[in-house]
């Protein structure tokens, strides 16, 4: 079985971190992932925005030259990236019309995709395709601290590509668990933080984070994990704007999964860029 | 009519919707919005669609999916949304902001088939027409993602962006 992995701008970018400790992460657990070749951007929340049927066709190319290059899972670490792609791969392979459609487009720049790539998220392929109980043997340092499990929105719905229940989602506090913590129960785990509206309504965005991070330190959460860079850049990156404008002092470590993954497998900074995030000094702090 | 143009572009038929409002009691930017998406779903169907198309609501929404999830009759507004920008940007029915922003992502996308995020958020907040208050906050935050190391100006361009152009030329039926 062939796997290789869509990074995804974001993650190639700003949100880097999530990039490199999931593939240092990965490789400690003996799972090795090329990159999908001349991958192109999703289209995110905007490309649909301006032209649904070409945001379409952005996921289908990837889609299409993961098939050709006979690749058959694709991980996609990024939930945006990961919702757009599996929602074309779904409807492609349920409805007739809608793959004939994406193909007449796809012959214009010699492609085709029949359907026969599979999407994943990494928590997904992680937790089903490798195994817990596997990745529970592997865990070198415990992490006796409550953690709070943040989904988010994006790999939890819609119901066609979702990978667990969006009312009560568990993968999260399973790797929360298996690195030796406690998960913490709150009422925002699947509340949307808002995503790009920081840019363009941002006042609106900044009170989702707030509500985001109150329901968690209210729950006695020590840190809370991420699956997403969106998530993650509003989660770590608003706290001191949020305390400022809020008048309340909701500052509270936050990392990907993949780096709370890497510490507990016994990796440094440099393989987990634990470093790039705003709130690595309160980390410090938690976990000495 | 709006009812036309939505199904169309994004296969939903706003007419299914029977106006439980479990859309509005699910949706978490509700609070900022001039209408929720019940009462859009509403508009639409009574074709009130000049209204719709200048609401807020259109902008607002994040794409969460939670409305959705918890419609009883299939109807996805996140979908609806979906189309109502895409009608409301070809009219140029937009906020300034809210255009800058997917103009320079598209552009981003058919130059590079990728977004260079330091480039693009520098250029937005250049170009975005923000408060006072807004560029502080954001100059602010820029200088410690800077220290950090997380903003890069290096550009990420795939091999074959005439693919990326040819679709998009394509879809829009014009040359770009
Ligand atoms: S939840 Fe569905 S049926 Fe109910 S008001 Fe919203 S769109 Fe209509
Ligand atoms: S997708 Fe949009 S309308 Fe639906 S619940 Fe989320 S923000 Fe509200």
């Amino acid at each position: 079985m062939k796997v290789a992995i869509y990074p995804g701008c974001s993650l190639e970018g700003m949100e880097n971190s999530y990039l490199v400790s999931l593939i240092n992460t990965f490789k400690t657990l003996g799972i090795d992932i090329e990159e999908i070749e001349d991958w192109n951007c999703c289209g995110a929340t905007a490309i649909p925005s301006i032209n649904l049927m070409f945001s379409y066709l952005l996921s289908a190319r990837v889609l299409s030259i993961a098939e050709e290059s006979g690749i058959n899972t694709i991980i996609a670490p990024c939930s945006e990236c990961y919702n757009r792609l599996a929602y074309v791969n779904y409807k492609i392979r349920n409805d007739i019309k809608f793959k004939e459609k994406i193909n007449d487009y796809l012959k214009n720049i010699g492609l085709k995709y029949d359907g026969s790539v599979s999407v994943k998220h990494p928590l997904e392929f992680l937790i089903k395709d490798y195994g817990i109980e596997k990745l529970k043997g592997k865990i070198k340092k415990k992490i006796d601290r409550k953690i709070a499990g943040y989904y988010g929105c994006l790999f939890v719905r819609p119901r066609e590509i979702a990978i667990e229940s969006a009312e009560n989602p568990k993968t999260l506090d399973e790797i929360i668990k298996a690195v030796g913590g406690t998960p913490v129960e709150y009422d925002y785990k699947t509340k949307c933080c808002g995503a790009s509206l920081i840019i363009t309504k941002s006042d609106a965005a900044l009170k989702l984070i707030r509500d985001i991070l109150k329901s968690c330190i209210d729950a006695s959460a020590e840190m809370i994990i991420t699956a997403c860079p969106l998530c993650h850049s509003n989660l770590d990156m608003q706290q001191e704007t949020i305390s400022i404008t809020y008048r309340e002092d909701l500052r509270i470590p936050v990392l990907y999964f993949t780096q709370l993954l890497g510490i507990s497998l016994g990796l440094n900074d440099e393989e987990l860029l634990l470093s790039k995030n705003l709130t690595y000094e309160l980390l410090e702090e938690v976990i000495k | 009519m709006l009812v036309e143009e939505i199904k169309k572009i994004a296969d939903e038929n706003p007419l299914a919707c029977f106006q439980c409002g479990n859309c509005t009691g699910s949706c978490p930017l509700e609070f900022a919005m001039d209408y929720g998406p019940r009462k859009i779903i509403h508009m639409i169907q009574i074709g009130l669609d000049e209204e719709v198309l200048k609401s807020n609501t259109i902008w607002l929404c994040s794409s969460c999916y939670t409305c959705t999830y918890r419609c009883p009759r299939k109807v996805s507004f996140t979908r609806i949304a979906y189309a109502l920008k895409n009608i409301a940007l070809k009219k140029n029915i937009v906020p300034r902001n809210v255009k800058v922003f997917y103009e320079t992502f598209l552009r981003h996308v058919l130059e590079y088939g990728r977004l260079n995020e330091g480039i693009f958020v520098n250029e937005l907040v250049l170009k975005a027409g923000k408060s006072f208050r807004e560029v502080i906050r954001d100059v602010n935050l820029g200088i410690r993602l800077w220290r950090k190391g997380k903003i890069s100006m290096k550009i990420s361009k795939i091999k074959r962006v005439e693919d990326i152009k040819k679709l998009y030329e394509l879809v829009e039926g014009k040359e770009v």
